[in-house]
């Protein structure tokens, strides 16, 4: 079972590399559902000797909700406000790669010093996770789009919810639970709001939200 | 001895063979019936039967240039496995295997330049600055492989059996295969980064710096190129099955059929996707060598 | 050693010689460069000797300095470094011949002859001392003989300039060595370097000792960020005298770093990893900015800094494979590193020759004015071609050896330790690899190959026997060690053991597996050329009996094509440095075509050095702001000038009876020097 998780923690950090440097929103949409269905599947595997009900259903769950549904909004978000492209971002796209990849590379660095409970410590699960939340920042930080900050939001909370992943066993499901409620709620009213500004400004460039001070 | 020199033949034999594959599945995808595969033959034995025309402002840099190109792709191929050992290889002898295809680009190059035609010189820029973002991402896989393999031979680094010791390699070993791809498609001029059968000098890369060569030297060029891309495709098909074989039958099968995957994924590559912007196109090589510096960092722990 | 002597000995005559008056000019020349080459030659041969494994000459001899004493031996890495300088030297000098007898009718050549003769002794010097006093004397000889070189043609403002700024760095670099210098003598108790080898008490100062001397001697060899008088000082002095700048005068900073290195029984692992972090900066930013010059002297210049960068890489890479006591590592990176300093100042030079060829004839130092010069220079052409090709590592000439050893150097740690500095050798050396390629063929394309673009570059012609005799020289030596790189082996496992740390019989072992890899890399060159030869022959056949036939070269159907329109140097380059405008910033200024009949439109940009005409200016303006702030203190009011002495004399006080004086000492390391018993 080892090499599946590692295929699916390389899988998540190549969708992360994917959203760094491209600029069609709709593949960007695609490659973090996709992430999202990997992380769906990861804790069947990561915890291969033990699956329970309860994993069953948290995967499920996370598959549907990650996977299908907040993509989907996402995907109705873009149609209804007619978008096709990033604007261009703060910074290049190949800046944005090369400092993804660093990233990565801080990740496995703190992971490496990071006190750890035994037998996760020779997993990439910390720092696959470490460099996700960071990565998912960066988008939140350089685009410019809502939407794309959107996207960078749910690459953040898929890192949070890969650094669970190990602590499945002790996370009781009342969490699980809240953390999803609160990443779906947040989503949501993104996706609300983006459509009312469109609709009010003509514009969903958060640039220009600066004209709303005073 | 004897096994191995054989192989080498016939790899040098087999490499033209690979272009016509390549057009071959574009042809089927676009439901055309397409060249024969052996068109490369018809071409080169056409070319090699022709005489010359050189432009009054070449030097004899401009005749040597396929030469010097084509003499490193062939002592490049000895240090390659064809389905069993390499014909040479020695600790190290990777390095030179990168430094002969650069010896052949920077040959390449000049020559491109002793035209004096601008077309060519913005072809050779383009080659160059490619080549800034795909050489180290090269080295990096290097670095992978012999960490992996524990050695510095090409023909051991290519086929890293240990792999199949440790299952938990696998998904390093798919990273360097699609890193090693985009590189491939990049340095023979393959869709999206070059399309070898486009018509515009403006948007060449590849094509354009050869446009003035005639006759052998074309034939040199032509059959260079497929050699260059018969090596990279090589390492891809050994590092698909890292499986190291003795030059035997079944060896060789194994490694023809795998290439001949290899090379049709690149035909369904060229038929899928369209050409990249030329501004665009670093955006792919970076993204390629950041992939193998992922495969590296999860490779060094 | 007397033969070492004699060679000196020539040389000095040449010099002296030079300044008699009202010789004929002819004569004169003949004279003071026959001997100055003369000496050369016999210069070399106690070299060749050590190298070869031959007895190490030396000569003592008390001298009446305070703790001075003439002490010289030839150790293998003397040799080594004496065998580039007479070589790289002799070259230079026959080239100046018919090089500076074109400044004769406006300018004497004495100073010329005699500095060079002054600067050719005191590096030899440099490279034998055995005594501090002695080389500090020689350093600050060649620093000074080298200063009044630059600054040849003293009647350009630019060239002034250069040569101050050259003083003025090279002389804080030299404030650092007698720092580093002295603390070295209080520790071994002597000023002598065979009493300050193998000393264990060396490593209570180790750190200011090392730090220091990465800037004294980092200042002479380049290192990024304090390399800003080269870019300045190589394009402005003569040609000849840059090869040897380049060559060999850069290559004492290299030489003093490793010996004062190899005087430390043991090295701790993060001077290793200092050293190779330094070598990537400089080697990365070098070769950038080259990319983007256009002035061939200044550009040869930023790739002397890449190259040092290398150099460094190989030495790190060997100090670490002595900390670490992996003796392959050791060899493998020492070797790599010393020898490419070799190789680097014999492609060097060459290359420098050769730009100094087309500055003779041309009269200009932009590529983009050339164009085309093949066909009416082509031994010059042919011999920057080897130096192009050497100098980018690509087989089958010397440079690629030793970046090959450096290569394995970086390879071999990274596939048994996981540390990712390590590894950084390896895609480090790729990108510097490929970007100097990108460089050289712009060079060597827009310089040779082409049309030409101006009148100038039409009319150019070779410069005679004596400019190619020396280049033609060079570049078989290129060659030969790039085909026969096993036979220099053991002279580079002599020249490592020089080294405290290393244990000779161990390393012995190692070289020797070396050597057989090595034959490896001889034979794979050979290959290249028999293979290249043989596909040469086979082309000529089939084209025996066909038409060959000339017509203009293909222009898209356009049919009035002009020399102008060909790609220029800049025009190659840009999309290369698009990639690093980040960290070139270049400065571009253009005139756009705006109207539909438009006037002439211009395109121009050049990318400033980022340390000198960047970094220092903004420093400078902020110390101004600062210091003006100081002339407060001074207002004219004869009462608080008196309260200035009070309030110092309260904190001298505090200083001497309240523990200060004790925590600077602390701070200084002055504790640790103090503590060596009387001997």
């Amino acid at each position: 079972m080892e090499h599946v998780t590692q295929l699916l923690l390389i899988l998540v950090i190549l969708a992360n590399l994917f959203v760094l440097g491209s600029h069609p929103l709709g593949a960007c949409i695609r490659a973090v559902a996709l992430q999202g269905i990997a992380l769906g599947l990861l804790p069947l595997f990561l915890h291969a000797e033990e699956r329970s009900v309860h994993l069953v259903f948290l995967s499920i769950g996370m598959i549907g909700l990650k996977g299908f549904l907040l993509p989907g909004l996402l995907f109705r978000a873009i149609r209804d406000a007619a978008l096709r492209k990033e604007q261009e971002p703060l910074i290049g796209f190949n800046t944005a790669l090369v400092l993804g990849a660093g990233l990565i590379g801080l990740g496995f660095a703190i992971a490496a010093k990071l006190p750890l409970p035994p037998g996760t410590a020779a997993s990439i699960v910390v720092p696959v996770a470490l460099a996700t939340v960071m990565m998912g920042l960066l988008v939140i930080v350089t685009r410019g789009k809502i939407l794309s900050q959107a996207l960078g939001y749910i690459m953040l909370e898929n890192g949070i919810f890969t650094f669970g992943l190990i602590l499945v066993k002790g996370l009781p499901g009342l969490i699980e639970t809240g953390v999803l409620l609160d990443i779906f709620a947040g989503v949501f009213i993104m996706g609300t709001v983006i459509e009312h500004i469109n609709r009010e400004f003509g514009s969903i460039s958060a640039y220009k939200l600066s004209n709303l001070k005073e | 001895m004897l096994m191995r020199f054989v192989s080498v033949a016939v790899a040098l034999l087999a490499a033209p063979l690979l272009p016509g594959l390549i057009n071959k599945t574009k042809s089927a995808f676009a439901g055309r019936k397409g060249p024969p595969v052996l068109q490369l033959y018809f071409d080169l034995a056409k070319l090699l039967k022709k005489g010359a025309v050189y432009s009054p402002v070449t030097t004899w840099i401009f005749r040597a240039g396929p030469v010097v190109s084509l003499a490193s792709y062939l002592i490049a191929s000895l240090f390659v496995p064809f389905g069993g050992d390499s014909f040479l290889s020695f600790s190290g002898d990777v390095i030179a295997f990168a430094y002969l295809l650069g010896l052949a680009r920077f040959f390449t190059v000049l020559a491109a330049l002793d035209t004096g035609s601008s077309f060519e010189g913005m072809g050779a820029s383009r080659e160059v600055t490619f080549s800034i973002l795909a050489e180290p991402t090269i080295f990096i896989l290097f670095i992978v492989l012999a960490r992996i393999s524990g050695s510095l031979s090409l023909s051991h680094m290519v086929t890293p059996e240990q792999v199949l010791m440790n299952p938990s390699t696998v998904g390093l070993l798919l990273l360097i295969v699609f890193s090693l791809f985009v590189v491939c498609l990049a340095e023979n001029s393959r869709i999206p980064v070059d399309d070898p059968a486009t018509h515009l000098e403006l948007t060449m890369i590849h094509e354009v710096m050869v446009l003035d060569h005639s006759g052998p030297d074309l034939a040199f060029i032509l059959y260079g190129a497929s050699l260059k891309l018969f090596l990279m495709v090589s390492l891809l098909a050994h590092l698909l099955f890292p499986i190291r074989a003795a030059n035997s039958a079944q060896g060789w099968l194994l490694f023809g059929i795998l290439v001949a995957i290899v090379t049709i994924s690149i035909g369904i590559v060229e038929s899928a996707m369209a050409r990249l912007r030329m501004v665009r196109i670093p955006r792919l090589l970076i993204a390629a060598c950041m992939i193998a510096i992922f495969a590296m960092i999860i490779g060094l722990r | 050693m007397s033969l070492f002597l004699l060679g000196l000995g020539l040389i000095a005559l040449g010099g002296i010689l030079s300044l008699i008056p009202r010789v004929p000019r002819v004569l004169a020349s003949a004279v003071c460069n026959g001997l100055m080459i003369l000496g050369c030659a016999v210069g070399v041969v106690p070299a060749i000797q050590v190298l070869a494994g031959g007895p190490l000459p030396s000569l003592n001899m008390p001298w009446s300095v305070p703790a001075g004493q003439i002490e010289l031996l030839i150790d293998p890495l003397s040799a080594l470094f004496l065998l580039l300088h007479f070589i790289v030297c002799g070259s230079a000098v026959m080239f100046g011949i018919p090089y500076f007898s074109s400044y004769e009718k406006t300018q004497s050549l004495k100073p010329v002859r005699f500095f060079t003769s002054i600067l050719i002794i005191s590096i030899a010097l440099t490279f034998t001392a055995q005594n501090t006093i002695l080389f500090l004397g020689a350093w600050e000889l060649m620093a000074l003989s080298t200063f009044f070189l630059v600054i040849f043609e003293d009647r350009q403002e630019r060239v002034r300039k250069a040569g101050f700024l050259y003083l003025i760095m090279s002389h804080t670099g030299t404030l650092c060595l007698f720092v580093v210098f002295l603390l070295l003598g209080r520790q071994a108790g002597s000023l002598g370097f065979s009493q300050m080898a193998h000393n264990k008490d060396l490593l209570a100062v180790g750190t200011p000792i090392f730090l220091l001397a990465l800037v004294g001697f980092g200042v002479k060899a380049g290192f990024m960020p304090i390399h800003f008088w080269l870019q300045e000082a190589h394009p402005a002095a003569p040609t000849p005298v840059s090869a040897i700048m380049s060559g060999v005068v850069i290559k004492c900073g290299i030489y003093g770093l490793v010996r004062v290195i190899s005087f430390f029984p043991t090295l701790p692992a993060w001077w290793g990893i200092v050293l190779i972090m330094i070598g990537t900066t400089s080697g990365i930013l070098g070769v950038v900015w080259a990319l983007a010059q256009h002035d061939f002297k200044r550009l040869l210049a930023y790739h002397s800094i890449e190259n040092i960068g290398i150099i460094v890489l190989g030495l790190g890479f060997g100090c670490l494979g002595l900390s670490l006591n992996n003796p392959v590592v050791a060899m493998l990176g020492l070797a790599g590193g010393l020898w490419h300093t070799l190789n680097h100042g014999l492609f060097k030079s060459l290359l420098f020759l050769g730009a100094g060829s087309i500055y003779h004839a041309t009269g200009s130092r932009e590529i983009d004015q050339m164009g085309g010069l093949w066909k009416k220079m082509p031994w010059t052409g042919f011999c920057f071609l080897v130096g192009s090709v050497a100098i980018c590592g690509i087989p089958p000439l010397n440079g690629f050896v030793s970046e090959w050893l450096i290569y394995n150097a970086s390879f071999v740690l990274g596939i048994h330790n996981s540390n990712f500095c390590f590894v950084l050798g390896v895609p480090v050396l790729a990108l510097i690899g490929v970007l100097a390629a990108a460089c050289f063929t712009k060079v060597f394309g827009v310089l040779f190959l082409g049309n030409a673009r101006t009148e100038a570059a039409v009319e150019a012609q070779e410069g005679g026997a004596l400019m190619l005799i020396p280049m033609l020289f060079l570049a078989s030596l290129c060659f030969a060690i790039g085909l026969f790189p096993g036979v220099f082996l053991p002279a580079m496992s002599r020249v490592i053991t020089v080294f405290s740390s290393v244990e000779a019989g161990e390393f012995h072992q190692v070289a020797m597996n070396q050597a057989g890899m090595l034959a490896w890399i001889g034979w794979l060159s050979v290959g290249i050329l028999a293979v290249i030869g043989v596909l040469a022959l086979v082309r000529r056949l089939f084209l025996v009996g066909k038409p060959v036939s000339a017509s203009a070269t293909w222009g898209c159907g356009y049919a009035l094509p002009s020399p102008r329109m060909q790609y220029t140097a800049s025009s190659y380059a840009q999309f290369s440095t698009l990639m690093f405008r980040a960290v070139l910033r270049p400065l571009v200024h253009m005139k756009r075509i705006t109207s539909l009949f438009p006037a002439a439109g211009s395109f121009e940009s050049h990318s400033p050095d980022a340390v000198l005409d960047r970094f220092i200016p903004r420093l400078a303006a902020i110390l101004r702001r600062v210091l003006y702030r100081v002339r407060d203190f001074q207002h004219g009011r004869v009462q608080f000038y008196l309260a200035y002495v009070l309030l110092f004399l309260i904190l001298l006080l505090v200083w001497e009876f309240h523990g200060v004086s004790l925590l600077w000492k602390k701070i200084f390391l002055l504790d640790a020097v103090t503590k060596v018993p009387p001997p």
